[in-house]
């Protein structure tokens, strides 16, 4: 037996839409295999076919060398199929270990043994170095990449011998992903099968042993990693050649337009002060749990502020909740793109113009020009690339990139002169990312400014001017363009600098 | 870019599917008929039919601000007491307080106290769940028997009857139960209708329509976009109470007679008419023209239950099984729709 798992012309669509095109996809026992293509190749759908989430259209499946018939997703839990989605699959009201052991919760026993489910889940959370995770916490209380750790310990909960990861490190940071790392590696030592998926390719070269390359729906073939490069990948990928990821600017730095001063908002922020100008753009780097997200929300009056003053062109503004923040100019794109950045049951267009509605109103009943309100959507569309054949599609039924993009248009719709981006290349392809790069140049021209958080160190590097460090909830550093690079990244924000 | 590439719509299979996932209230609505044309002789007559509109006009319009609540994801369970309490409004201002003998302006002073007082429970009920956090269920609950209760105290557990001597209650009473002199269309019908086409355009193309929708979706992400979500959870609430106010003055207009129990358990009928028009008790998905056609479905299974003769049993048990198939198709066809 040579493959641990067959999948045989799988093929998919929906609708009008061929996702999935007769694709043939094997890995080895004990290897990981990363797979990888751009947004909407179809990725996800293959793995939600693995996992019964849905089920092919024709194809097969083979497991251990036996046909699996894979109905439901029961069916691949029993066969030892473990899938983390890219979208969460988190009860967000319970706690972490009911999470943890979700399909399991009496832990093997007849009833709930609440002491031993609590063991199991620190246990497991131990495994990861992620010991500092309170078991008993409701997991809503935690940030995204939080829940992510969660959702990853709930796939190792049960004993399984094909785990399958979407985009685990979408929002980790180096050092919690040095940590998955070591854990993919003894799992993958006891023969546990692992398919990889990323659009991160240093990682890709880092951690897989093979790589298989989707396009468009179909399969473009596998490759050994030892003998590829990032060049030849991306041609595979993309189907061209990509060569400065980070598209150079020529923008004037101006004035300050933005000041926080001696910020403080619970255990995540404290004494935050910096200032960004017109056409910068500022990084905020850190490990996990940082407090980077926090200040972002605290800027944006989603948090409550204890003390702390912030200048907008120099004026004291105050902001108590985000209607005001977006009145006073300043945006911000949410990472949670599932609860607080998209409204996934309505159509890609009344994303698209949320925000900014009022652009398309008129009259006594503020009534909307539907034809406007199309029209920009469509070129908003058109200018992100965003897969799809019709913007009054629901936003859920696009691949998680393609929903990035969306929630990007929907915050630019406002035309903001501070926008606050966390995470804006979650999940989004190489293709795209320069995209959206270009994107972000383009506001800096019109003398906007940008506060970047992000954990993806590579886009630190490539397209801030300066970055701010942050440790514990408070700045641990600030580097300048010439300063910054890995070494100095990261000891800043484990603070041993 | 290629992004944006037309693909031909497929014919068949996958069309006609959408077309009868969409239009599935429509198709009910025309099976019903023509089943009930066949079963009884009575029912296709211009008599019969008007009856139907002239008894449900007031749950169409109940219906359209009931829809406005479901749509933010909430619900109104006092709808039914505040029907009580306006037509009870209504009937002891044109009464005791002697408003009826004043023509015209009697009649619009009593209408407008009623909507206010409508507008007053609304207002309350929306304070508590937008602006106090509290589950729509419980608050509209509490309120529901608050209301039943000051029906008892406002009518002293006793009917107050029209008065046909009474110029404005006349007038009243002439508008809920006739037509018009041509057709003998229902008045009643005619303000429905009005009444749909213009939140049915409200829904569709104003701001406030589409972020009672956003707000129904995704509250979290509607705030987090700048958008005053309590305000949109708010308002439904008001409406609701001012669509439940019209249905007491016309149900007690129609009745010439406002009683203790008037309106009790409407509500139910009503949400059950704006499921079967496929709203969602989730929020964000629902429309009032198919709301509005849902609780005419449901009028004329009564309709023909009763053109039947059966009994209020069976009738109760046949209209229970239906709400649920409606809801289970609905639910069932989402869900295909959404894993495929
Ligand atoms: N429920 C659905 N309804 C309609 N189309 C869908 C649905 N789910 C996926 N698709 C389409 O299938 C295609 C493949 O999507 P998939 O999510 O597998 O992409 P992906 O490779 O995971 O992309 P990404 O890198 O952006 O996550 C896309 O064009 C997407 O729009
Ligand atoms: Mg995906």
């Amino acid at each position: 037996m040579e493959n641990r798992l067959e999948m045989k012309g799988i093929t998919k669509s929906f609708g009008g839409v061929h996702a999935l095109t007769s694709v043939n996809f094997s890995v080895r026992p004990g290897e990981i295999h990363a797979l990888i293509g751009e947004n909407g190749a179809g990725k996800s759908t293959l793995m939600r076919i693995l996992s019964g989430a849905c089920n092919s259209d024709c194809g097969e499946i083979v497991i251990n060398g036996r046909p699996a018939s894979i109905k439901s997703p029961m069916d691949s839990v029993k066969l030892g199929v473990a899938v983390i989605y890219q979208e969460y699959a988190l009860a967000t009201d319970l706690t972490v270990a009911e999470n943890i052991f979700l399909d399991n919760i009496t832990t093997g026993g007849k009833i709930v043994n609440w002491k031993r489910l609590e063991r199991k889940a620190q246990e497991l959370l131990a495994k990861l170095n992620f010991s500092d995770i309170d078991v008993n916490a409701k997991v809503s209380d935690f940030s995204m990449a939080y829940q992510q750790v969660v959702e990853i310990c709930k796939g190792l909960s049960k004993d399984i011998s094909i785990l399958a990861l979407d985009e685990p490190t979408a929002l980790l940071s180096n050092k919690e992903v040095d940590k998955l790392f070591e854990l993919l590696i003894t799992l993958k030592d006891r023969g546990v099968s692992i398919i990889y998926i990323s659009h991160r390719l240093e990682e890709i070269f880092q951690i897989s042993d093979r790589i298989s390359v989707l396009k468009d729906g179909c399969f473009v073939g596998t490759v050994d990693t030892a003998d590829t490069d990032k060049q030849s990948l991306v041609g595979m990928m993309v189907g061209r050649n990509l060569n400065d990821y980070y598209p150079k600017r020529e923008v004037k730095i101006g004035d300050v337009i933005f000041e926080v001063n001696n910020l403080n908002s619970g255990k995540e922020t404290k004494n935050v002060s910096f200032n960004i100008r017109s056409g910068e753009i500022l990084g905020l780097y850190g490990l996990v749990g940082s407090g980077r997200t926090e200040t972002a929300l605290a800027i944006f009056g989603l948090r409550s502020i204890s003390s702390g003053e912030i200048f907008l062109e120099g004026k004291k503004v105050e902001i108590k909740n985000p209607k005001e923040a977006f009145r006073h100019g300043i945006g911000y794109l949410s990472e949670d793109r599932k609860h607080t950045g998209l409204l996934l049951d309505m159509s890609i267009k009344h994303n698209i113009t949320l925000s900014a509605i009022d652009k398309f109103t008129s009259g006594l009943f503020s009534s909307i020009n539907l034809k406007e309100e199309n029209n920009y959507a469509l070129g908003e569309v058109e200018k992100l690339a965003i897969h799809t054949n019709n913007i009054n599609n629901l936003t859920s039924s696009l691949s998680g990139g393609n929903q990035q993009k969306v929630a990007i248009a929907k915050v630019l719709a406002p035309k903001c002169k501070v926008i606050i981006m966390d995470e804006p290349t979650r999940g989004v392809d190489v293709g795209s990312k320069r995209e959206i790069y270009h994107i972000m140049n383009m506001l800096l021209e019109r003398g906007c400014a940008i506060l970047m958080i992000s954990s993806e160190m590579e886009e630190i590097i490539g397209m801030c001017d300066r970055v701010l460090v942050m440790h514990e909830g408070t700045i641990n550093g600030e580097l300048d363009k010439s300063e910054i690079n890995e070494t100095r990244l990261i000891s800043l924000a484990m603070e041993v600098d | 870019m290629k992004s944006y590439k037309k693909i031909p719509k497929l014919i068949g299979n996958m069309e006609m599917r959408e077309w009868i996932l969409k239009n599935r209230v429509i198709i009910v609505l025309v099976f019903l008929v023509i089943v009930s044309t066949i079963m009884s002789p009575h029912f296709l007559t211009i008599t019969n039919l008007f009856n139907i509109l002239r008894q449900y006009s007031l749950y169409i319009l109940m219906a359209i601000g009931m829809l406005f609540v479901l749509l933010t994801g909430g619900i109104d369970l006092s709808q039914g007491s505040i029907v009580g309490i306006c037509g009870l409004t209504l009937a002891i201002t044109q009464t005791s307080w002697g408003w009826g003998e004043q023509n015209g302006l009697g009649l619009l002073m009593s209408i407008l106290l009623c909507v206010a007082v409508g507008m007053t429970f609304g207002a309350f009920n929306g304070l508590l769940i937008a602006y106090g956090n509290m589950l729509p269920f419980i608050v509209t609950l509490a309120t529901s028997t608050v209301g039943r209760g000051i029906c008892y105290l406002l009518s002293n557990s006793r009917p107050v009857r029209l008065m046909k001597t009474n110029n404005s209650s006349k007038l009243l009473m002439h508008i809920a139960s006739k037509g018009d002199p041509v057709l003998g269309f229902p008045y009643g019908a005619t303000v429905a209708i009005v009444f749909v086409l213009i939140f049915a355009w409200i829904l569709k193309y104003t701001k406030y329509g589409r972020m009672t929708i956003a707000t129904g979706s995704n509250s979290s992400a509607v705030r987090f976009a700048g958008i005053d979500v309590k305000k949109y959870t708010f308002y439904p609430y008001v409406l609701s109470g001012v669509f439940a106010a019209l249905a007491g003055i016309i149900l007690t207009g129609r009745t010439a007679n406002a009683t203790v129990d008037a309106g009790t358990g409407y509500e139910f009928d009503v949400i059950a008419g704006c499921i079967i028009g496929g709203a969602s008790l989730n929020g964000g998905r629902g429309s009032v023209l198919y709301s509005a056609i849902g609780m005419l479905t449901l009028a004329l299974i009564t309709n023909i239950l009763n053109l039947l003769s059966l009994g209020a049993a069976p009738q109760q048990i046949i209209k229970g099984i239906i709400i649920l198939v409606a809801v289970f198709m609905s639910d069932s066809l989402k869900k295909k729709n959404a894993t495929e």
